[in-house]
């Protein structure tokens, strides 16, 4: 009995410790309005050593050894505003910081890209840096670009380097075929490319392929070349129309799959994973993220000659602008000095060499420059660098549904077309009825 | 009844398929980690490297700290699998002597906490951490990991216990041992096999476990191997495959070389314990 009467209040103590410790941070969870005051003017030298925490998921050797030599050198020149990096896998950067800005734990300077800051600026995490901004550097950025980065009228993040799907082209394999690399005066269009692909198939080798394993970044993005928006409306609430505009580029992609102009093994594959089978010769050209030339340079056999070629034209060349970002998190106790760093960050030197590093587009015109000058014409990049022009606003990354209608609905769908399991029609109703289910 | 051989032999052939079903992707991975870049995006991929290159190891070890992130994940494994082992050890015992009302709700505790998501506590667990001061810190996870393998760990133990009859206490109490000394010198000794096999499932639960990490680790000197892996894993799909073979393969070299040591024990815990009532 005693033992029973024991074994009750232990349990009964343990709940009611539990309850205690959960009860206690009801402050901290939440919007993480209150702890920081909102960023004004410029950057001060604080008195004491304070240390700022910046996350990066920088993932290719050479931007990862650039980003570090950047935060080496701001540590350097400012001995009492040390900044401390933090690693994060690219996958998990979404996860990790949910968990932070809930549990009021933030780093100071987020590394993120742009489609992932809809729902954050939203909850209110992110600072609005609109003010903070120097004039220099707001002159050097297309204003498309910062259109990219404006939620809810506010600059939530400063725009750094950004990718465009390009193709690439194995040079000999056309000189053989008799086909002319297109220039940036004389672009490709998809009827062109569609054509070209066709010339450069036969048997097993197909002239075409594109890794879509994850196809609805792609075809959205470059289906912007179109005009396909798809989302219009108020920020807040936006509605979806899936027009031909949208589906343009689907249809074209599925139309070389059929002519056997594109191998259509590649839609299930991921873009680097079409990349053994370029090296081979393969595919003659294979449509990928601009990203991956530092993988061709680093993999390919040595005898292979390829280049970029100009982004391929529908109604025109745009395509959209998801860059990645750096944000200050509102709950930062020192957004200023945050601030201050990504300025330092964004300096046209320290830039260039990441966006070098990741074989991407510095959003910067005098960074873009700096690239243009080291890169010079090698394997097309003077084409690609000047694609930074083309980078146009996508209205469907403000929606703060995108993500899950992306996942649950988006890819999904756009690979049961591509297996041709469903036809265009089907494709298009159900990525829009699937939007207003999202946003129920 | 002894089988007849050609039984004999179909069943080793079955065996012979089994292991390289089961070792295939050890043996692919070894050899993955001493192939260069070329080498993993030939269209034609070989089993064994044509130009073996250690380059990827150098890599792993002097880009990424693996070394670091070793030793965090062994002390944190370690003392997730000793506390964890001292906390349920008595509280199996307890439960599978006493048949009570508590019993009942311990082990129905133990099953709701196995198929309850852990996805949905992360933010609470988080916050808590932090408000303890446990946050991004080796005994935070550790704590966690405590936590999150008890109830499974407990589950076993009082499958091992439950199968020693309580005869032999009775018997050492008629001959006059106490309590203390009948669980140290006949129970405990008895468990061995089975302490040593809830002993490993809590080690490598713990050596394996990604998500909480990553929610509870923020600074880079506290990295734990899972999270070093995920690093060479980036955005659509692009892999760096040669350095993650071989942080792969050093990462599970301890695993493999705990049980090789202790593998009869482990048997012969797996195959002594089962759940009795």
């Amino acid at each position: 009995m005693k033992r029973r009467l024991f074994l009750s209040a232990a349990a009964l103590g343990t709940a009611a410790v539990s309850t205690g410790c959960l009860s206690g941070t009801g402050g901290s969870a939440g919007t993480g309005a209150g702890s920081a005051a909102a960023p004004s003017g410029a950057a001060s030298t604080p008195t004491t050593p304070i240390k700022l925490s910046f996350s990066t998921y920088a993932f290719q050797e050479p931007t990862v050894k650039a980003t570090q030599e950047i935060v080496d050198s701001w540590n350097k020149a400012n001995p009492n505003i040390t900044v401390e990096l933090q690693k994060v896998d690219a996958s998990s950067v979404h996860d990790k910081l949910v968990t932070q800005f809930a549990g009021g734990s933030a780093p100071d300077i987020i590394h993120d890209e742009s489609a992932d800051l809809a729902g954050f600026s939203a909850q209110g995490y992110l600072a609005d840096l609109t003010s903070l901004i120097p004039a220099a550097l707001k002159s050097d950025v297309a204003d498309s670009v910062w259109k990219s980065v404006t939620y809810g009228g506010k600059i939530t993040g400063i725009p750094t380097i950004a990718q465009v799907y390009n193709v690439f082209v194995n040079t000999d394999l056309l000189q053989k075929a008799g086909i002319a690399v297109p220039t940036a005066d004389k672009p490709w269009t998809y009827d062109d490319l569609a054509a070209n692909a066709k010339k450069l198939s036969s048997g097993d080798n197909f002239g075409f392929a594109w890794g879509l394993k994850s196809p609805t970044a792609g075809l959205m993005n470059a289906g912007l070349a179109f005009g396909g928006t798809f989302v219009t409306g108020d920020e807040g609430k936006p509605t979806m129309k899936v027009g031909d505009a949208e589906l343009e580029l689907p249809k074209r992609i599925m139309a070389m799959i059929n002519d056997k102009a594109m191998a259509p093994t590649s839609v299930s594959m991921s873009g680097t994973e079409v990349l053994p089978g370029f090296y081979a010769g393969k595919y003659a050209m294979v449509m990928a993220g601009n990203y991956v030339a530092t993988q061709i340079k680093s993999a390919a056999p040595a005898t292979l000659k390829w280049t970029m070629i100009p982004l391929i034209k529908g109604t025109s060349q745009n395509q959209a602008a998801g860059p990645q970002t750096l944000s200050v998190a509102k709950q930062s106790k020192y957004p200023q000095q945050a601030m201050a760093f990504i300025n330092h960050y964004m300096t046209a030197e320290k830039l260039a060499a990441i966006g070098i590093g990741d074989s991407l587009i510095p959003v910067t015109k005098s960074a873009g420059d700096i690239a243009a000058k080291q890169l010079g014409t090698t394997n097309g990049w003077d084409v690609i660098l000047k694609s930074g022009a083309n980078l146009a606003d996508a209205p469907w990354f403000k929606a703060t549904k995108f993500a899950q209608w992306k996942s649950d609905i988006a890819t999904p769908q756009y690979q049961q077309f591509l297996q041709a399991k469903i036809d265009l029609a089907t494709l298009g109703k159900n990525l829009s009825d699937g939007w207003v289910k999202v946003n129920s | 009844m002894k089988p007849k051989p050609y039984v004999r032999v179909l069943q080793y052939i079955a065996l012979g398929f089994f292991i390289c079903f089961l070792g295939f992707p050890l043996l692919w991975l070894v050899t993955t980690a001493f192939k260069s870049p070329r080498e993993l995006t030939t269209i034609n991929p070989t089993l064994f490297p044509t130009m073996p290159t250690v380059d990827n190891f150098f890599a792993a070890m002097t880009h990424n700290n693996l070394g670091q992130a070793l030793l965090n994940s062994l002390i944190v494994a370690v003392s997730t699998a000793v506390v964890t082992t001292v906390l349920a050890l008595p509280a199996s015992y307890a439960l599978a002597r006493n048949r009570s009302r508590l019993r009942t709700v311990t082990i129905g505790w133990i099953l709701v906490s196995q198929v309850f998501p852990f996805i949905l506590i992360v933010i609470p667990l988080f916050i808590v951490l932090k408000n303890l001061g446990l946050l991004n810190s080796l005994q935070g996870l550790v704590l966690v990991y405590v936590v999150w393998s008890l109830p499974f760990t407990l589950w076993m133990l009082l499958g091992y216990v439950s199968a020693i009859p309580s005869d032999l206490e009775e018997a050492a109490a008629t001959d006059g041992a106490g309590k203390l000394a009948t669980l140290i010198q006949i129970i405990f000794p008895l468990l061995v096999p089975g302490l040593v096999a809830t002993t490993m499932f809590a080690f490598i639960s713990a050596w394996n476990e990604f998500f909480f990490a990553l929610v509870v680790i923020q600074s880079p000197e506290l990295q734990t191997a899972p999270l070093l892996l995920a690093r060479y894993v980036g955005a659509e799909g692009n892999v760096q495959l040669g350095p993650l073979a071989a942080t792969a393969l050093i990462t599970t070299l301890p695993g493999l070389l705990i049980f090789a040591v202790i593998q009869r024990k482990l048997i012969s815990g797996m195959m002594a314990g089962a759940v009795k009532g």
